[in-house]
């Protein structure tokens, strides 16, 4: 389990890689890979160092630094960093077009596993349903991901087929609605009863998903 | 054409002003949030009529709280005799000893009783009188039973701390040994055992009591010294005129009664042995409107019309024709549908179907026509359903189970 003060550090450092993943090639992404280091700092590929304090500063303000060390020892590196950053910012928002919305979803849902993984009352909540597995997809385009518990990795989240059979359903009607909801601005409760959001197969599942996708965006740093 | 105007007019009213608009097990989300109605305009009977005018074939009873129909004549003279003379007043009034003398003469084991207004309320404060009595701290209960809303045992996920359930252990229903190996493992510590006569959780199918199973917890409670607390709250009265407990042949100390003890008025009600009564003494309870007489004089109504009636083995009987005819007419559309549980409160579980998408498609058809079928809780069935009714529903059913075959059997999905 990962220290709970830095959870959410961890969480929003997995989400933007994961957006990443989607919007970069794989040799650009790479350099948004996160590790945790001790002493609060953020290590990202390999190379380029964030305090926690400055990486959620980024984040919340889009104004954050990394370490001088990194700036002096790798300047091409922590520029590409930055802008990987700045280019997943522009789109980490309500305005974010029809096409972001893939990857602005992955990107929650790897946050959400993150906490699955390592919150220790969101891993107790879970912890029943450890043999099953969540489609989330938009009805409208049939696209969405698949969230599977990993013999050796936990909660992990993988694109979904048209054939992808699951033991709850969670669909979005439409790419808007999933960006809101990916981005935590959507009232899910209305959603549910006005049909922007449709739930299907174990409920008492998909009650703990969102019960546990509450609790990420509540803690995670978003922008101010 | 939006059969639902009025129910999502007033959801957007209420989303603003209540949290999540709908709470607790009425929940949308808890139901089928685009297939039954959000708010209900009236009842009668068996039937209910939504905000929207459409009319219903009731298979709920209002979760429950309503048996001998809705808007029941018999107890709706009796409320409005009441209302002559007031329902709150400072003291209790003389219903309230009428009501405890009535179910201290009904039920078997009872030597007292007290009143609230919710199971929740009794179920708690009877697993305090257990730990009073006994001095003792840990609580068993079945995974997955229900047994209120309180932090020790509630179903939802918010608001708890690791220390409301420290002291309650759990044991898979039927399973003796796992119960035998609890009390081994906590000897002289556990306080009491609280159970639901027989195991109807949600979401999954209802399950009885193996053939030994009450008379092995009865006696390991009895060795042990530990209470065995009945949680009657839903069978109450849909049984045994007398309690659940003379159906499956078993003596609690102490149980709690709801639902179908007010026929929609708000009333709860433990009753207890003896050797509990210095426990229930020292206990305190109260409520802004426990005393409430409108709700005692349908309690003593309903207690009355039960004995008269016959009222439990009549819906045991109502349920068993309706369960018997709904498989048939399942297994003519190669449905494999088992109606569990008893039959005045039945769970219809579809083999195959863990996850529950069928019955959830299932019960969208049942809606189309009108017949409220909840895909994840007990349906209940209202003593108000006569024969007509009876004939009318099974008639729907057909069509409706017909119609679910053609479109989700044999397309496979």
């Amino acid at each position: 389990m990962i220290d709970k003060s830095r959870l959410s550090t961890w969480a929003a450092a997995q989400a933007i890689y994961a957006f990443g993943e989607k919007l970069f090639p794989k040799g650009f992404s790479e350099c948004l890979k996160p590790k945790l280091l001790p002493n609060q700092k953020v290590l990202f590929g390999n190379s380029v160092v964030f305090s926690d304090k400055q990486f959620i500063q980024l984040i919340e303000r889009r104004f954050g630094f990394p370490s001088l060390t990194s700036c002096i020892m790798r300047p091409r590196r922590t520029l590409q960093v930055l802008y990987g950053f700045w280019q997943i910012g522009l789109r980490f928002n309500s305005h974010a077009c029809v096409s972001d919305a893939p990857k602005l979803l992955y990107a929650s849902l790897q946050a959400i596993c993150v906490y699955l993984n390592n919150h220790e009352h969101a891993s107790k909540v879970f912890r029943d349903e450890k043999n099953g597995s969540l489609l989330v997809r938009v009805r409208e385009s049939g696209k969405g991901f698949y969230i599977f518990n990993h013999h050796e990795f936990g909660w992990t989240v993988s694109s979904a087929s048209t054939n992808t059979v699951s033991s709850a359903t969670l669909e979005f009607q439409n790419e808007d609605v999933s960006i809101q909801a990916s981005l935590g601005l959507i009232d899910s409760w209305a959603g549910i009863t006005g049909g922007n959001i449709h739930l299907s197969g174990r409920i008492p599942m998909l009650d703990k998903f969102g019960y546990v996708a509450r609790m990420v965006q509540r803690e995670l740093p978003r922008p101010i | 054409m939006n059969q639902r105007i009025q129910s999502e007019l007033l959801y957007d009213r209420a989303n603003r002003v209540i949290p999540s608009g709908i709470y607790g097990h009425t929940a949308p989300g808890a139901g089928l949030p685009l297939d039954f109605p959000l708010y209900c305009q009236s009842a009668e009977g068996c039937q209910f009529t939504d905000v929207d005018g459409k009319q219903w074939y009731d298979f709920m009873c209002g979760f429950g709280a309503v048996l001998h129909g809705f808007k029941n004549p018999i107890v709706e003279q009796a409320v409005e005799a009441q209302r002559e003379w007031g329902g709150v007043f400072n003291q209790p009034s003389a219903l309230m000893v009428e009501l405890a003398e009535r179910l201290v003469d009904q039920i078997d084991f009872a030597d007292w009783a007290v009143f609230a207004k919710n199971g929740s309320d009794l179920t708690t404060w009877a697993i305090r009188v257990s730990r009073e009595q006994s001095g003792r701290e840990y609580v068993i209960k079945a995974k997955g039973s229900y047994h209120g809303v309180d932090a020790w045992c509630d179903p939802g996920l918010g608001g708890r701390i690791s220390s409301d359930r420290s002291h309650i252990l759990e044991f898979a229903w039927n399973d003796f040994d796992q119960l035998q190996s609890l009390f081994q493992q906590y000897s002289g510590k556990i306080a009491a055992v609280i159970l639901t006569p027989y195991h109807h959780p949600s979401f999954a199918p209802s399950v009885l009591p193996d053939r030994s199973f009450w008379s092995s917890v009865e006696n390991l409670c009895r060795a042990n010294d530990t209470a065995l607390v009945l949680d009657d709250v839903r069978c109450g009265w849909r049984i045994d005129d007398s309690g659940s407990h003379n159906f499956f042949g078993f003596t609690p100390d102490l149980a709690i009664y709801s639902k179908a003890l007010g026929n929609g008025y708000a009333i709860s009600a433990c009753v207890g042995a003896e050797k509990f009564r210095d426990g229930a003494a020292d206990v305190f309870l109260t409520g802004s409107s426990w005393n409430d007489a409108y709700a005692m004089a349908a309690s003593l109504a309903c207690l009355k019309l039960s004995q008269e009636a016959k009222t439990a083995s009549s819906v045991m009987k109502k349920g068993k024709y309706f369960c018997e005819e709904f498989e048939r007419l399942a297994s003519q559309f190669q449905i494999p549908l088992k109606m569990t549980g008893v039959s005045s409160m039945p769970y219809p579980w579809i083999d195959g179907d863990d996850d529950l998408y069928q019955i959830q498609a299932l019960c969208k058809v049942a809606s189309s026509h009108g017949l409220f079928f909840h895909p994840y809780h007990n349906w209940f069935i209202s003593n108000a359903m006569n024969d007509d009714d009876m004939k009318n529903v099974l008639s729907l059913s057909k069509t409706v189970l017909e119609t679910y075959a053609e479109s989700f059997l044999s397309s496979g999905s």
